[in-house]
């Protein structure tokens, strides 16, 4: 059955679903790690008109789920002092850190804002020389390269109270550490389409040889997911492991260079901590050294370094779930302690997480 | 996170070189888009994530009616 939210596309869909059923002979599961990709996957229901042989499983793609508490903490104690202005993306306002989240520091007088670009924020530091300004940088590869852009422009306009908190996050490591889990089930990948547009595929051809995993570049719509899943299929049914490109819409094989050329003058590969999973070598990116009076950790130090509790979430199958290796629904706190709006776990975190996702729609 | 939408140029920007903008149309919804890594012209279609253009696209409709017809 085809749900009424996809009649847009009805004839396409339905093409689609009949080519997937006719090529799958055996069970296979599939992985997206993309945010915006597991909510269309959930919402539109996409799982439920495949073969059941056809798993799809729902990795890490949320940078706002898989940002450490830590960091999260940190970004709280800046927004109270009284000389800062925290700004950020709306989806990072209700995540909770140890103790509260920063829509709560707000209601306590912090002065935090929402903004709809990190460009907004150079105009919010130039009109307020008296405070600093620290944009809450949390990304993938999409939007690292903008943070970038709107800190070139703060340095040209000779701006000294503009700051970045970074939080910045790589795909390709979190595959490979997932793929070189023993307990990896994950037999495809679906790549995220935007975060592609930037990079390009070369790193995806690497992985994909080395791990004999075939990766699709996929789209966000029901009919490029699907699109995405076919060609995966079509792939390990055929035994290859190649790197295509079925969201040619808006990602080339280079991908977008300014934005690299920018990336590589700026930003320097680091380990990262990812909230639920742990620690992934070379999986983020900070400021290189030179840039240190707009990073905002420097701040940090003046700040009491006291030894930060965080919280041992054992219970939580976060991990498992962002692996592949469980479902939220085998979560015993799925829907009953742990719900939006007292997230438990990094994938209920935010919208775009996948617990929160099953969470709306199932 | 990584969301992008589609827009049209309706004029541009090119007074700091470093920091190319435009007035995008978002279905009606008018913004002013950094488009320092896209090379467009006034009509033309990009993709903006957060408020920068990170790509240039063909218009979404056109390229989903020419899908339909090549699959």
């Amino acid at each position: 059955m085809i749900p009424f939210a996809l009649t847009e596309n009805r004839e396409q869909v339905e093409a689609l679903i009949h080519s997937i059923r006719k090529i799958v002979t055996r069970p296979w599961a599939l992985m997206e790690i993309c945010g915006g990709q597991t909510h269309a996957i959930v919402r539109y229901r996409l799982e439920e008109m495949l073969p059941q042989e056809v798993k799809l499983l729902h990795g890490p793609g949320c940078p706002v789920c898989v940002t450490p508490t830590e960091r999260i903490d940190q970004a709280i104690e800046l927004a109270k002092r009284s000389d800062v202005i925290l700004a950020s993306f709306g989806d990072m306002i209700r995540v909770p850190g140890t103790h509260e989240d920063l829509q709560h520091a707000k209601a306590c007088g912090a002065n935090v804002q929402i903004l709809y670009t990190p460009l907004d924020a150079v105009d919010l530091a130039e009109t307020n020389p008296c405070k600093q300004v620290i944009f809450f940088a949390i990304g993938f590869e999409t939007t690292a390269p903008v943070y970038l852009i709107a800190l070139k422009e703060a340095i040209r306009r000779k701006l000294r109270n503009f700051f970045l908190l970074t939080s910045l996050f790589t795909v390709p490591p979190a595959i490979e550490a997932i793929l070189s889990d023993p307990n990896s089930c994950v037999n495809g990948f679906l790549t995220a389409g935007h975060v592609c547009t930037i990079t390009g595929n070369s790193v995806y051809r690497t992985i994909a040889k080395k791990y004999r995993t075939p990766m699709v570049v996929t789209g966000f719509k029901p009919i490029d997911l699907l699109q995405g899943i076919y060609h995966c299929l079509l792939q390990l049914e055929t035994g290859m492991y190649t790197v295509e490109n079925t969201y040619q819409w808006a990602v080339s094989e280079e991908g977008n260079l300014p934005a690299q050329a920018l990336m590589a003058e700026m930003l320097d590969p680091c380990d990262q901590n990812w909230r639920g999973i742990g620690r992934i070598a070379q999986s983020g990116l900070r400021l290189k050294a030179n840039f240190l009076p707009y990073n905002a950790d420097s701040l940090l130090s003046f700040i009491n370094n006291k030894k930060r509790s965080i919280q041992k979430q054992s219970d939580c199958i976060a991990g498992e779930i962002m692996k592949g290796s469980k479902h939220p629904v085998d979560c015993p706190f799925f829907g009953t302690r742990c719900i939006p709006n007292h997230p438990i776990g990094a994938p209920m975190v935010s919208a775009e997480g996948v617990c929160a996702a099953y969470y709306t729609y199932k | 996170m990584c969301l992008a939408v589609p827009g049209k140029i309706l004029s541009i920007d090119n007074s700091i070189p470093e920091l190319r903008m435009a007035k995008v149309d978002f279905g009606g919804i008018i913004k002013k888009i950094c488009i320092q890594w896209v090379d467009v012209s006034i009509g033309d279609y990009v993709l903006v994530h957060a408020g920068v253009a990170i790509t240039a696209v063909e218009e979404e409709e056109n390229f989903y009616n020419q899908l339909s017809t090549t699959h």
